[in-house]
């Protein structure tokens, strides 16, 4: 991991209550999605994992739309765990 | 591609069509040459993952992940087609006789940013799945990509896999 000082400007938009996407990975590589909205912050996430995952591994990742070329996209962003379905 | 006016030049490379990695060249009289190269995006270059049951899906899918390198284009239009074949057996050394038969395509393009993230195709798209089964599963990937008017040659990527399958 590399950590640097920068000038916070280098963003242009910010949202505080992104949409996150779970999917939890069975042993034998069944995979079980959620999307969680109205979401308090990154912990609360962790914590419904921690509740509902049942001995699974979990994928977490942040879920962002974007307009790509003329094209609607939409990207998971990995935080934790393996890669999503 | 060459023009009348001699202002532009482009290849396709292929010699880089293994599958995993194409390469489109355009240089461009007294402007900035292109180079861009869409490859895999698993590790060792692999685009292809191992088919899978998905609740959500309420089936088999699988996906495909590529991303795009290079300098002189900020997007590329890739077109990915998929296809997820089955043949039912026993275990793994249970080979012989085998038919395989299709359970699921796909055929889309996607707009990928150079130098940005990959992009995922997934097979079969939204509301469809490949179903269930103990087997021989396989599932290939074909893909080309357009930059600026030129076109990329074209590569696969397949996998066959014993899996066994089922709705859970």
């Amino acid at each position: 991991m590399i950590a640097r000082s920068v000038d916070p400007r280098y963003t242009n938009e910010q949202d505080l209550s992104p949409t996150y996407r779970v999917d939890f990975w069975s042993a034998d590589g069944v995979s079980e999605e959620w999307r969680l909205t109205d979401v308090e912050d990154v912990h609360e996430v962790f914590e419904w994992v921690r509740s509902n995952a049942m001995g699974r591994e979990a994928s977490v990742c942040l879920e962002f739309s974007y307009l790509s070329g003329e094209q609607d996209s939409t990207i998971l962003l990995r935080l934790s765990g393996p890669a999503p379905a | 591609m060459t023009r009348e006016q001699g202002l532009e030049v482009a290849t396709a490379d292929a010699t880089k069509a293994s599958g995993n990695e194409f390469e489109i060249q355009l240089t461009r009289a007294g402007a900035r040459a292109m180079h861009v190269t869409c490859t895999g995006a698993n590790t060792g270059g692999k685009a292809l993952a191992t088919p899978h049951y998905s609740k959500g899906a309420g089936g088999a899918i699988f996906k495909t992940n590529i991303k795009c390198t290079g300098y002189g284009a900020a997007t590329v239009r890739l077109r990915g087609q998929g296809l997820l074949s089955f043949a039912s057996a026993k275990n793994s050394n249970d080979t012989a006789n085998k038919t395989f038969r299709s359970r699921a395509t796909s055929d889309y393009w996607q707009t990928i940013t150079v130098n940005g993230p990959a992009k995922t195709f997934y097979t079969p798209q939204e509301n469809e799945h490949g179903g269930v089964g103990k087997g021989f599963w396989i599932n290939t990937s074909t893909w080309y990509f357009n930059a600026a008017g030129v076109t990329s040659t074209v590569g696969s990527e397949t996998k066959i896999n014993f899996l066994s399958i089922v709705k859970r």
